[in-house]
C-alpha cells in the first residue's frame, strides 16, 4: 500500500477551508416533520371548546338583538367590550406561555368576530380548523433545520410515531432497502463496501454480527474495509477510555471523573465489538470504578444506578 | 533540466521526504541497479514538509517537484474566448469523472494550443460558471463550499500535473496509478517515452476505503441504508476523480506490474489490458538477511513486530494479542520497532491501551532502531497485524533470517507464508490469522512459542521461499529487463501518442 500516497491527505487539505461550514452542512438530514401550519391534538380541543363558546356568546348576542329583547347601544357595547376582554386576555397568555398556538389561533377568531359578529367567529373558525387536521408527511430537505424542543414539536413527533406504528406513513423505495447482512452475503463488492460504510456511519452493537460476517469475505478489499472499520471503532472506545483515564488520574477526589470511565468502560463492553473475556473484564473495570466514584460521593443516584446494572451484568455472566 | 536518465521514477507523496515501505521499494530499486541512471518526479502538496528523509544513491541524477496545488496561473484571457475556456474545462470535468486516454490528448493538446492556466480556467467568470455547472450535475444540493475546494483543487492539480517539466528519460516508471499515473502519462504522450506503472496496493481500493472511513469529509447520509443506489456524495466526486487517473494511467501504460496475483483481478476490473498486466515481487537482499546467526542465548520467548505505529498497521490488535498472549506463554516479551512520528495520536493511543490491559512490563516500543538484524535475530516469531499490506519488506526480511511468521489475511501474506501455485517449496512458514483478531492471533503465537520443532521448521520454509523467489537478485534482474524491453526502439507501426 502506499502509505503515504498523496491520496486522503490531499482530499482533507482541498477542503479543509470549507471545514467551518461542515457543522452546519452536517445538520442537513435532519428530518423536519409536520408542517407549519399543522396543530397537535391538544391544540384541537381547547380551541373547539373556545369556538364553541365564542359562536354560542355571539349567536346568543345576536338572537337577542334581533329578538328585541337588547337595544343596539348594548348590543355593540357588549359585543366590544366582550371582544376587547377576550383579546386582552388572551394576549396576555401570548405573552406568557411557550404554547402559543393555540392563544393566537383564538386571537385571530376573536378578531374575525369582532368585526362580523357570530359571521366572523363562524369564518375564523371553517379557515382554522381545515388546517388543524391530521396530515402526515416527512419533509428531507437541503435546508439548515434546528429541532426544536418546544411542546408543540414533540406533540409533532409523537403524533408521527403513533402514525409509523399504524403504518399511515411509509418511506419511499423503503421495500428497496436490503438488511446489510444481506448485502454482506450476496451483494455486489461495491455494495458490500457501501454497506461497511454505512455500519461505519451508523455503528451500533447490534451491527457488529455485519461486521464479523464481513471480516470474512472472500473478497480481500471487502475484509480490509471491514477490518478498517472494525479498527476504528475500536479505536473510538479505546481513545475515549483513555481520555477518562487521564481525566481521573488528573482528579481522583472527583466522583464525575470515574463515573464518566465508567461509562465508557460500559459503552465499549456494550458495543458488541469485544469477544466475551474481554467485555467481562471492562465490565469489572466499571464496577471497581462505580465502586470508587460511589464512596466518593454516595449520594449520586446515577453511578449507583450504573453500579447495579453492571453488577447484574456480571452476575448474568456468572450464571 | 537535467541531464538524461535512464528512468524516470514517479512517487507520489512518498519518497524520498516520507519514510513508509514503497519508498523503501523505490530506494532499493535505484540502489539494486547502479549502472541505471534516475530522476525522480516526487508529487506532493504544499502543505507537505519536503525535507528528504531518504540521502539520493549515487546513480539518482535530480529530484522533480510536482506541488499538486500550485499550478501556472497562464495567460489572461480575451472575453471572446469564452467558449474554449467553456470547451476545455468540459474536459477538466470528464477527466474527473469518467477519463480516458482521448480525453487526457485532447486536453494536453488543448492546453498547449491555449496557454490557458489558473487565470482563465478557475480565477475567470466562465471558470466560475464552469464550477457551478459542475456543481449542479456532480454533487446536487450538497455542500457548495466543499465542492468549491474539492473542484478547484482537482482542477489545479490536473493543470499542476499537465505543466510537469519532463525530465529526459527513456522510461517513465510510476510507483501507482492515481497522480504519478497522470504525470507517467502526461509524459507517456508528450515525450513519447514508455510508461511503466507499478501498483503495489490497488490506488482505488485504498482510497475508496479511505474515504469511506473519513470522519472529517462531509457525508449528508441522504441514502440511509440503502446501498444499491449510490447519491451523490462529495466522496464519490473524489471517488471518481481516482478512478479516472486509474482508467486514464491503465489506458496509456505500457506494461503494468504489481507483486502478486489477487492484485490483477482488481486491475483488469478497473479495466486494465490483460495484456499489459505483469507480476514482479518485491525483492531482498537476501545473503545479508539469511547470513544472520540465531541467537541461541537463553531469552525469554520474544515476539516481534516491525512497523509504523499508525491505525493501518493495527498495532492495538498486536497489543492486545500479547496481552491475550502473556497468559499463554507467562514469560513472553514483546518488541515493537517502528517510528511514532508520523501518527502521534493514534501512538499515543497505543501506549494508552498498553496500560489499560496491563502488559507494560511485556510490551516494548523501541521506537526507530539503526540495526534491525540484532532484534530478528534474537526474536522467536514475527507477527504482523496489519489490516492492509501489499508484500510487506519486514516480513520478507524476517523470512530471510528464518523466522516463522504470524501475520493477518491482508495483501499477500497467505502467499508468502502458506505458498502460491507453482511454488517450489512446499509447507507453511508460519500462521495466518483474521485481521482484527486477537485472540486468533495470540494463540497461533502461542503455538509457534510452544512448539520449538514447528518453529524452526517453519523457519526453514520462509528462508527457502524467501531465498527461491523474493531474491533481490531475481528481482532486480525482473526489473531490468523489463526497462531494457521498454527501452528497446519502438516500431513505427506500434509507436502511440498523440498526432
Amino acid at each position: 500500500m502506499p502509505e503515504s500516497s498523496v491520496g486522503c491527505p490531499l482530499v482533507r487539505s482541498a477542503i479543509a477551508p470549507a471545514a467551518a461550514a461542515q457543522s452546519l452542512a452536517g445538520r442537513s438530514d435532519i428530518v423536519r416533520i409536520g408542517r407549519p401550519g399543522e396543530r397537535p391534538v391538544g391544540v384541537m380541543g381547547w380551541l373547539l371548546g373556545f369556538v364553541i363558546m365564542l359562536l354560542g356568546w355571539q349567536i346568543a348576542l345576536f338572537l337577542a338583538l334581533f329578538g328585541g329583547i337588547i337595544q343596539f347601544g348594548v348590543y355593540a357595547g357588549t359585543h366590544i367590550l366582550g371582544c376587547f376582554v377576550l383579546a386582552a386576555y388572551l394576549v396576555c397568555r401570548l405573552n406568557s406561555t411557550v404554547a402559543s398556538e393555540r392563544y393566537s389561533a383564538a386571537l385571530q377568531m376573536v378578531a374575525w368576530s369582532a368585526f362580523a359578529g357570530p359571521f366572523g367567529a363562524f369564518v375564523a373558525a371553517s379557515l382554522s380548523f381545515p388546517l388543524a387536521r391530521t396530515s402526515s408527511r416527512i419533509l428531507r430537505d437541503g435546508h439548515i433545520e434546528s429541532l426544536t424542543t418546544d411542546s408543540s414539536a414533540l406533540e409533532r413527533v409523537e403524533r408521527m410515531h403513533i402514525a409509523l406504528l399504524d403504518r399511515h406513513v411509509r418511506l419511499e423505495g423503503a421495500s428497496g432497502i436490503r438488511p446489510l447482512m444481506d448485502v454482506i452475503a450476496e451483494g455486489s463488492r461495491s455494495e458490500k463496501l457501501e454497506a461497511l460504510r454505512v455500519v461505519y456511519r451508523r455503528y451500533e452493537a447490534r451491527l457488529s454480527t455485519v461486521l464479523k460476517r464481513a471480516l470474512r469475505d472472500p473478497d480481500t478489499s471487502v475484509r480490509v474495509l471491514a477490518a478498517t472499520v472494525t479498527a476504528k471503532l475500536h479505536t473510538k472506545y479505546s481513545r475515549k477510555i483513555g481520555d477518562c483515564q487521564i481525566g481521573a488520574a488528573a482528579n481522583p477526589k472527583l466522583a464525575q471523573n470515574w463515573q464518566t470511565l465508567a461509562e465508557a468502560r460500559l459503552a465499549y463492553a456494550e458495543s458488541g465489538l469485544l469477544e466475551s473475556p474481554r467485555a467481562r473484564a471492562q465490565i469489572e473495570f466499571a464496577v471497581r470504578d462505580l465502586s470508587h466514584a460511589a464512596e466518593l460521593d454516595p449520594a449520586n443516584g446515577t453511578s449507583a444506578s450504573l453500579l447495579d446494572r453492571a453488577r447484574r451484568r456480571l452476575e448474568a455472566w456468572r450464571t | 533540466m537535467s541531464a538524461g536518465a535512464d528512468v524516470c521514477l514517479i512517487a507520489e507523496g512518498g519518497y524520498p521526504y516520507v519514510v513508509g515501505g514503497v519508498s523503501s521499494w523505490a530506494d532499493a530499486l535505484m540502489r539494486a541497479s547502479p549502472q541505471l541512471s534516475f530522476h525522480v518526479i516526487a508529487i506532493s502538496v504544499s502543505s507537505q514538509a519536503r525535507r528528504r528523509s531518504f540521502v539520493l544513491p549515487a546513480n539518482a541524477v535530480d529530484v522533480t517537484d510536482v506541488i499538486l496545488d500550485v499550478c501556472p496561473r497562464g495567460r489572461t484571457p480575451a472575453h471572446s474566448e469564452a467558449d474554449k475556456i467553456k470547451q476545455i474545462l468540459g474536459l477538466l470535468e470528464i477527466a474527473l469523472t469518467s477519463g480516458d486516454r482521448s480525453t487526457l490528448e485532447e486536453l494536453i493538446e488543448q492546453m498547449r494550443i491555449t496557454g490557458f492556466g489558473q487565470a482563465a480556467l478557475l480565477d475567470s467568470k466562465e471558470g466560475w460558471h464552469a464550477m457551478e455547472r459542475a456543481y449542479e450535475r456532480l454533487l446536487p444540493n450538497g455542500p457548495l463550499l466543499d465542492f468549491f475546494w474539492s473542484w478547484r483543487f482537482l482542477v489545479r492539480s490536473l493543470l499542476a500535473m499537465m505543466s510537469t517539466p519532463l525530465p529526459q528519460a527513456r522510461v517513465f516508471h510510476a510507483v501507482a496509478t492515481g497522480f504519478s499515473g497522470v504525470v507517467g502519462s502526461y509524459a507517456r504522450l508528450v515525450a513519447k517515452t514508455p510508461l511503466l506503472v507499478t501498483e503495489h496496493g490497488i490506488y482505488t481500493n485504498e482510497r475508496r476505503i479511505e474515504l469511506a472511513v473519513a470522519d472529517w469529509l462531509f457525508d449528508s447520509e441522504v441514502g440511509g441504508f440503502d446501498v444499491a443506489t449510490a447519491p451523490a456524495e462529495l466522496r464519490s466526486i473524489w471517488l471518481n476523480a481516482f478512478q479516472s487517473f486509474s482508467r486514464i494511467s491503465y489506458a496509456v501504460a505500457d506494461v503494468i506490474t504489481t507483486q502478486y496475483r489477487a492484485n490483477q483481478s482488481f486491475q483488469r476490473a478497473d479495466g486494465a489490458p490483460d495484456d499489459k498486466l505483469r507480476i514482479i515481487p518485491n525483492g531482498i537482499d537476501f545473503t545479508k538477511f539469511a547470513a544472520v546467526p540465531r541467537d541461541a542465548a537463553q531469552r525469554r520467548p520474544t515476539v516481534v513486530m516491525i512497523g509504523r505505529i499508525v491505525p493501518i498497521k493495527d498495532i492495538r490488535t498486536f497489543i492486545i494479542a500479547v496481552a491475550l498472549l502473556k497468559d499463554l506463554v507467562p514469560n513472553v516479551s514483546a518488541i515493537l520497532i517502528g517510528p511514532e512520528d508520523e501518527d502521534p495520536e493514534y501512538a499515543a493511543s497505543c501506549r494508552q491501551l498498553v496500560q489499560q490491559v496491563g502488559a507494560e512490563s511485556v510490551i516494548d516500543f523501541l521506537g526507530r532502531v539503526p540495526d534491525v538484524l540484532k532484534y530478528l535475530s534474537s526474536a522467536d516469531v514475527l507477527a504482523l497485524s496489519s489490516i492492509s499490506e501489499a508484500q510487506p519488506m519486514a516480513v520478507l526480511e524476517a523470512a530471510a533470517t528464518g523466522l516463522p511468521i504470524v501475520s493477518t489475511d491482508v495483501g499477500s501474506c497467505r502467499e508468502i507464508i502458506e505458498g502460491f501455485e507453482g511454488d517450489p517449496v512446499d509447507g507453511c512458514g508460519g500462521i495466518v490469522v483474521e485481521p482484527c483478531n486477537p485472540k486468533a492471533m495470540a494463540e497461533a503465537l502461542a503455538t509457534i512459542l510452544h512448539d520449538d520443532a514447528l518453529r524452526s521448521q517453519m523457519g526453514e520454509v520462509m528462508r527457502r521461499r524467501v531465498g527461491s523467489y523474493y531474491h533481490k537478485n531475481r528481482v532486480t534482474r525482473l526489473y531490468e529487463t523489463l526497462y531494457a524491453e521498454l527501452m528497446a526502439p519502438i516500431p513505427a507501426s506500434h509507436r502511440c501518442g498523440i498526432p
